[in-house]
């Protein structure tokens, strides 16, 4: 008996349960908590696949807490790609590669075991020098933000937890272990980590209340956390002093989503995307012969010339200095970069009705993402998100997908569709509360880039793909006048 | 029937075939014995021999020194995995969790499985009550080692430890050491690492047991039967000593089977099969270390 032709071409993501979108980089994030491992299979045959069901087998690392679950998925057409998403917690989880093992049934074929790598990351802070870092058994990057643009929350400021979360000016110091010979050392993650730490640093702040332990210096023993008061100066600079919206969730997930896209973004148009400036340094200080490098750090100030609002090809200027210490020298490096977002979309569009009957089934809704260079994203290029959130608060989550299942008409199209069943009192779901209103409900949709790196592609090579980087632009960030947050379309639920 | 989860035993019991370990960082690469300070993988065999299928069945791995009488709390935990099977059919389960075998006793460890599932759970038992895989289908152990005769050097040791629990409910126990054929292994294949089976080494006469803590100079073969006092919880070291000629051809082996019995009753027990030829036994691991990276 042949075996199922499965394979997951792209390393399995974290995606934030509140806010249902991909952490930056696909990065699982012990201080998070319980986070979704979400996994695109492809049907690598040209017949499909009927009855395909999926589970974990297990988890390298022991840490990571799983919940086992079969995923029955249905008949997978030939050369479709479809999602599974697993829920685990990562709170007592080790930072470090791990490996997760997916078992791919189907009818009258054998199975196939699938391991993947997964990255794993934590983050911690030491209060007397407000330091952040990120311990790896490949060196500790710590990090200090020494100013930020800051915006309270909203009307509704709680308790001075910040809205959003700018850094404009930081340092970073990698402490390599061992110190090591040469220009660069080894690299974590198959993928160079500085590249990333600071879009996950920047992406956490909006999250604060989902963190655990944000202050214990790693001694996680689980109390939600604020931000404030980490960073050595604010600047008095504030960025979106409230938010225009016609839709917002009660609990503000939708809007703290976005704008944890957006720190994240930010980061990463300066330091991370193209030329990747830690590299540059490294590049332009060749140790002498015999010196082992001992630490590395950026200083690092960030010009938002325009508001960086995710999703826009905006501008960023950055001028920053980079020192490497030896045992026997001190070399320094330092320049000033412009840079563009490259996470953007020409453009894109959301199908889905005025009106929906609640009695019809599910509401469908479709949409396509036009890539810069006029192309359209398809199948697992895009982990595309959507929301409804109601005039009463309440939100609801679903996934968009181009696999040619269930609401998707045609794998690999470039049109991505799901839906949403909503709820009605006299359906046996059990929670009369969790009944969905009639009314009108305001539609997010949300694409996300995929990190398309290869498994085992050499470091440096992979340095130049992150993922994970929200590219629709319903977020419209201003300085000192109210941000926007558009939706997609209004849908009038009967 | 519902639910019906097994993981095999051998034959003894201690000699699961159902269980095998992958030295090196390559899961899906050759079966081998374990080596000292080399990570690997533990695998197991789980059947559903009940008539419905089972989702996320749990199946556990383990590890212990060598011993014949073996608790949850004197085995570790090397990790976790889950397991769905329809009915009659027959799964090799990963355990994902690198397992790096200790020095102590030359790498030599036992290793457990066990499979259940919420509709098809473990018997009742205690964290100081021993793994009881003859009478629990869920459970198994492996529990195998190999010497190799070095040239110039005619004593073969393998060092490992008899218990008493208190669900023996006596002091008195007993251990047996013998020669087996080696026939007894065929079952376990290729999971011992070797090409084939080796030819049964000539008459061997002196092999016994003594008490022995790990490293003591042997200067005698010992006895082929030990009658022991044990307090419950208590352990002893053991040495089985096995005299082999210096000139033992390659391609030959003799199994040895240690047994522990309390009142007639097989509650544990050790295989170990000697190697004869030239090779020493450093020589032989390490040559498995490089083939498995």
């Amino acid at each position: 008996m042949a075996s199922v032709p499965a394979a997951i071409p792209n390393r399995p993501f974290a995606v934030c349960p509140p806010t249902n979108m991909m952490n930056p980089d696909g990065f699982f994030v012990v201080n998070m908590g319980g986070q979704i491992i979400q996994a695109y299979i492809v049907n690598q045959g040209g017949a499909p696949i009927n009855n395909a069901r999926v589970y974990i087998e297990g988890i390298s690392d022991p840490g990571v807490v799983l919940i086992p679950e079969v995923k029955f998925v249905g008949n997978v057409p030939g050369g479709a790609s479809f999602p599974v998403r697993f829920n685990a917690s990562f709170l007592t989880a080790t930072p470090g590669e791990a490996l997760v093992s997916f078992i791919v049934e189907g009818d009258d074929l054998t199975f196939k075991r699938v391991i993947k790598k997964i990255f794993i990351t934590r983050v911690d802070f030491h209060k007397p020098s407000k330091t952040y870092s990120v311990v790896m058994p490949q060196g500790t990057m710590r990090i200090n933000i020494h100013r930020a643009v800051m915006g309270p929350r909203d009307n509704r400021c709680r308790k001075d937890e910040p809205f959003v979360v700018l850094p404009t000016e930081l340092t970073y110091t990698w402490i390599p272990n061992p110190p090591y010979d040469g220009i660069r050392g080894p690299f974590p993650y198959e993928d160079p980590w500085w590249k990333i730490a600071l879009a996950i640093l920047a992406a956490l702040f909006a999250l604060g209340a989902l963190l655990y332990d944000y202050f214990s210096d790693g001694d996680l023993d689980g109390g939600s956390v604020s931000v404030s008061g980490t960073f050595e100066e604010t600047d008095p600079s504030v960025c979106c002093t409230s938010v225009s919206t016609s839709a917002s969730d009660s609990d503000d997930w939708v809007a703290r989503g976005l704008y944890s896209a957006a720190g994240g973004l930010a980061t990463a148009a300066i330091a991370s995307d193209g030329p990747d400036l830690h590299y540059r340094g490294q590049e332009a200080t060749p140790p002498a012969g015999g010196e082992f490098t001992l630490s590395e750090g950026v200083h690092l100030k960030i010009n938002y010339s325009v508001p960086p609002s995710p999703g826009v090809n905006y501008p960023i200027e950055g001028s920053w200095e980079y020192t490497r210490t030896t045992t026997g020298n001190t070399y320094n490096f330092g320049t000033s970069d412009e840079r563009n977002n490259i996470h953007f979309l020409n453009g894109y569009e959301v199908q889905a009705p005025a009106v929906h009957d609640r009695r019809k089934g599910p509401l469908k809704v479709c949409a396509r993402f036009q890539k810069p260079d006029g192309r359209f994203f398809k199948g697992n290029e895009l982990y595309v998100s959507a929301v409804l959130v109601s005039t009463y608060g309440a939100n609801r989550r679903f996934e968009l997908n181009d696999h040619g299942m269930l609401l998707d008409d045609k794998a690999n199209d470039g049109t991505y569709c799901g839906g949403y069943l909503f709820r009605r009192q006299h359906d046996k779901h059990g929670d009369p509360t969790q009944n969905d209103q009639p009314g009108d409900w305001y539609l997010f949709v949300f694409a996300q880039d995929v990190n398309t790196v290869v498994q085992g592609t050499p470091p440096f090579d992979a340095a130049h793909t992150i993922g994970g980087f929200l590219l629709t632009p319903q977020l419209v960030l201003s300085f000192n006048q109210p941000c926007q947050l558009n939706h997609d379309a209004v849908i009038h639920v009967v | 029937m519902p639910i019906e989860l097994w993981i095999d035993d051998g034959n003894p019991w201690y000699l699961s075939p159902d269980i095998w370990v992958v030295p090196g960082n390559d899961p899906s690469g050759a079966p081998g014995i374990p080596i000292a300070g080399v990570a690997g993988y533990v695998w197991a065999r789980v059947h559903n021999r009940g008539t419905t299928q089972v989702t996320n069945a749990t199946v556990r791995f383990y590890w212990a020194n060598p011993s014949m009488v073996i608790t949850p709390n004197t085995a570790t935990a090397i990790g976790t995995s889950f397991v769905s099977l329809l009915p009659g059919e027959t799964k090799e389960v990963l355990c994902l969790t690198q397992w790096t075998p200790v020095w102590v006793n030359d790498g030599h460890e036992c290793l457990i499985a066990q499979a259940f599932h919420a509709s098809d759970p473990l018997p009742p038992g205690g964290p100081n009550d021993p793994f009881d895989p003859p009478n629990d289908r869920h459970t198994a152990q492996r529990n195998i080692d190999l010497l190799i005769a070095r040239i110039r050097s005619n004593f073969l040791v393998q060092c490992f430890a008899a218990g008493n629990t208190a669900r023996f409910r006596t002091e008195e126990v007993t251990v047996v050491a013998r020669r087996a054929p080696i026939e007894t292994i065929r079952n376990l294949g290729k999971t011992l690492g070797l090409d084939r089976l080796p030819r049964e080494m000539g008459e061997i006469n002196e092999f016994g047991l003594q008490p022995q803590r790990c490293g003591e100079q042997i200067e005698r073969v010992g006895d082929e039967k030990l009658e022991l006092k044990l307090k419950p919880g208590q352990q002893v070291g053991l040495a089985l000593t096995i005299r082999v000629k210096e000139d033992s051809e390659s391609n030959t082996g003799a199994l040895f089977l240690v047994e522990q019995f309390v009142r007639d009753k097989l509650v544990g027990g050790i295989g170990v099969l000697a190697l004869g030829g030239t090779k020493d036994c450093e020589q032989y691991k390490q040559e498995r270390s490089h083939e498995n990276g």
